[in-house]
């Protein structure tokens, strides 16, 4: 029985040609757009030490504040291959740290150090770096100064590896869309009526609904994946099946949420315009038009951000990109498994407790 | 034996009682017409009948005292909207459709077409149903109700906004499959249809039923008046003088002169013939025809619930 729902499911949702775009094109494009029109938003390279570099400027600086300097600077490039240069325009270089060209800017004067960074652009490695110069600025001149020999495996994150990612599961949420129009166009055809009368019953159509949600989502997946691989030239990494899973619970909770607007929706512009709002407030939130580390950064927004299931999403992707499967990942499969139930048993509650059946157009209509 | 029988159907919105204590039979190769206004509970009826919409109290019982839920294969229900998807073909609806019952297979296949041929879709079983006509939507939403072969179908006005060629063959459909022993549950606007197909009748209006059983039952119960229709000769006679002395007889309840037409309606019981021929003569005028007619359907209906039937649409 499921199998025939899926299969008239699949078939109804790929003769729309609407439809088709939607799957085929829409990551592209998104991914297309995003990388190039919001590139330079892009520019804190998670880069290595080897490449990075940090500016100081000496001002009026005593011979035992310069010899502490030397000492520090010595271990940190020693420990991470992280280059120390001179500047003669303190302000220049901090255009320079601003525009990513250098981790930070270090002010030396009589009365001791002052570390310059960008308050939006520190990437990872300039963040690490003025952590152990500010621990070994802090620490106790008489004792020996040591720091563990760090290497940063982490790769290079570009605006197209970032939007790839991103784009993609922004382009994911507005599954979501379709899934909710799907269902509430059998209650507006009255085909739900049929179903309902049939062995299948709702909760065969919307099961039948979501997995065709799914089986889309997974196309559009293999679409990004295609297209960031052979034109942008991104390479997914070595936690490829991490991702798909991190892709497909997202895909299963859009879908799911779909659904169940669908359902209790009232008319066509109130259920299409909800999951819309929904999916742009997600994808704005979780770092999918504006990046995430600058959402990070802005007061209030650093935590508001933390309820959009695209945030954790974004968050595990970066990781699993870089090849880690860590707390982020484990958080964002947990937060959408979660919200899918969430919203399941909310339906279900919604449906028994308040003893609603789900009329159609007609049934209201007599009413 | 009834197939369907309804005891005191109670069921409310918030504060607007819908159906109020409706009972009605249906019995076994029936064509049950269901005529009602708008508002008049049809709709709330049917989905209570069908296990679509919960009632407040009562009982909905089929064959055997079987559940709706537990006799739902043996229904088949041909909404007022059109149940089909746009996308797919006829074959492909009816077969999904009918699928849903456990069909599968040749017998699938067997079905499909014979439902097909049923509504004389075959020619275009393989074309979109979202480029059909209107007629041929109602034509292939009745052979999605009808393939798994259901004891009882629900029609609920199936011929809405359609050709009167459409109508015909959908109302042929009809006949044909009471025929082949199908009970038919049907509601419409359309009285010429419920007087065409109908062998039982239920007036329903605010909820309640207001009048049940064959046409001429009802006729016998709610129709106390008969009608004469008189045509005189054109030019011979004096027609207003007529006219103004019968409608001073005390038992003629109405009379309507159209040019040389005359209505005269009076009670049944009473003989007015031989005071209206008397009246003629004297009148010098000459009698074309006369014939005697019982009140029609809708007739009846407006007397019933004081309301047209098909100004409610």
């Amino acid at each position: 029985m499921f199998r025939l729902l899926l299969k008239k499911e699949l078939k109804v949702f790929f003769t729309n040609k609407g439809n088709l775009a939607f799957i085929l094109f829409l990551p592209i494009l998104m991914i297309s757009i995003f990388s190039v029109a919001l590139g330079n938003y892009i520019k804190a390279d998670y880069g290595t030490f080897e490449e990075g570099k940090v500016l100081y400027y000496e001002e009026d600086a005593s011979a035992e504040i310069m010899n502490r300097f030397w000492i520090i600077t010595d271990k940190i490039a020693d420990a991470t291959g992280v280059t120390f240069e001179q500047t003669d325009d303190y302000e220049k270089a901090q255009e320079a740290v601003e525009a990513s060209k250098a981790y930070g800017v270090i002010r030396i004067t009589e009365e001791g150090f002052d570390y310059f960074r960008s308050t939006f652009n520190e990437p990872e490695g300039g963040e690490l770096v003025r952590t152990l110069f500010v621990q070994l600025a802090n620490a106790n001149i008489s004792q020996p100064m040591s720091i563990q020999n760090i290497k940063l495996d982490a790769k290079q994150l570009d605006s197209k590896i970032y939007y790839t990612f991103s784009a993609l599961a922004f382009s994911i949420m507005f599954m979501g869309v379709l899934i909710a129009n799907s269902v509430y166009n059998e209650k507006e055809l009255d085909t739900i009526e049929r179903i309902k009368l049939s062995k299948a019953g709702i909760g065969g159509m919307m099961a039948s609904k979501i997995l065709t949600g799914i089986c889309c989502g997974i196309v559009q997946v293999i679409v990004a994946f295609a297209f960031s691989n052979l034109i942008l030239g991104v390479n997914w990494g070595n936690k490829l099946i991490w991702i798909v899973m991190v892709f497909i619970l997202l895909i299963l909770f859009s879908a799911v949420f779909g659904s169940v607007i669908g359902m209790i929706s009232k008319n066509k512009s109130m259920c299409q315009s909800s999951v819309l709002m929904f999916s742009m407030l997600c994808g704005y939130m979780g770092g999918s038009i504006t990046p995430l580390y600058l959402l990070e950064n802005m007061p209030v927004l650093t935590t508001i951000i933390k309820i959009s299931p695209l945030y954790w999403t974004n968050q595990a992707l970066t990781s699993l990109y870089n090849g880690i499967v860590d707390e982020k990942t484990l958080y964002c499969i947990c937060i959408l498994i979660g919200l899918s139930v969430l919203v399941s048993l909310v339906f279900m509650l919604i449906t028994t407790a308040g003893k609603k059946k789900f009329v159609s157009r007609k049934e209201a209509a007599s009413v | 034996m009834d197939i369907l029988s309804i005891q005191n159907l109670k069921k409310s919105f918030k504060d607007m009682v819908a159906v109020d204590g409706l009972s009605l039979s249906i019995g076994e190769k029936e064509v049950h017409g269901i005529l009602g206004p708008n508002g008049a509970g049809k709709s709330t009826t049917i989905n209570c009948i069908l296990g679509l919409l919960e009632y407040d109290s009562g009982t909905v019982s089929f064959e055997d005292g079987k559940s709706s839920k537990k006799w739902s294969k043996n229904i088949g229900y041909v909404p007022q909207d059109l149940a089909i998807y746009p996308e797919l073909t006829p074959t492909e609806n009816i077969q999904f459709f009918c699928s849903l019952y456990g069909f599968k297979g040749e017998e699938l296949k067997n079905r499909t077409q014979r439902a097909l041929e049923f509504v004389g879709l075959t020619e275009v079983k393989d074309k979109k149903a979202g480029e059909f006509s209107g007629g041929m939507k109602r034509r292939l939403n009745m052979a999605c109700g009808i393939a798994h072969s259901p004891k009882l179908i629900i029609m609920d006005e199936p011929t809405v906004g359609i050709d009167p060629q459409s109508r015909n063959r959908i109302l042929e459909n009809v006949r044909a499959l009471n025929e082949a022993g199908a009970t038919i549950l049907y509601t419409t606007h359309y009285m010429p249809e419920i007087e065409e197909i109908c062998n039982k009748i239920t007036v329903i209006d605010h909820g309640k039923v207001i009048a049940t059983g064959t046409k001429s039952d009802i006729m016998s119960r709610m129709g106390k008046d008969t009608e004469l229709l008189i045509e005189f000769s054109e030019g011979k006679g004096n027609i207003d003088q007529f006219v103004h002395q019968v409608s001073e007889f005390s038992d003629v309840h109405h009379i309507e002169q159209e040019k040389w037409i005359c209505k005269i309606r009076h009670p049944k019981n009473i003989v007015m013939i031989d005071k209206i021929i008397e009246l003629t003569i004297k009148n010098q005028l000459s009698i074309q025809n006369i014939k005697n007619q019982e009140p029609s359907l809708e007739e009846i209906f407006l007397s019933l619930t004081g309301k047209e039937l098909r100004d409610q649409k």
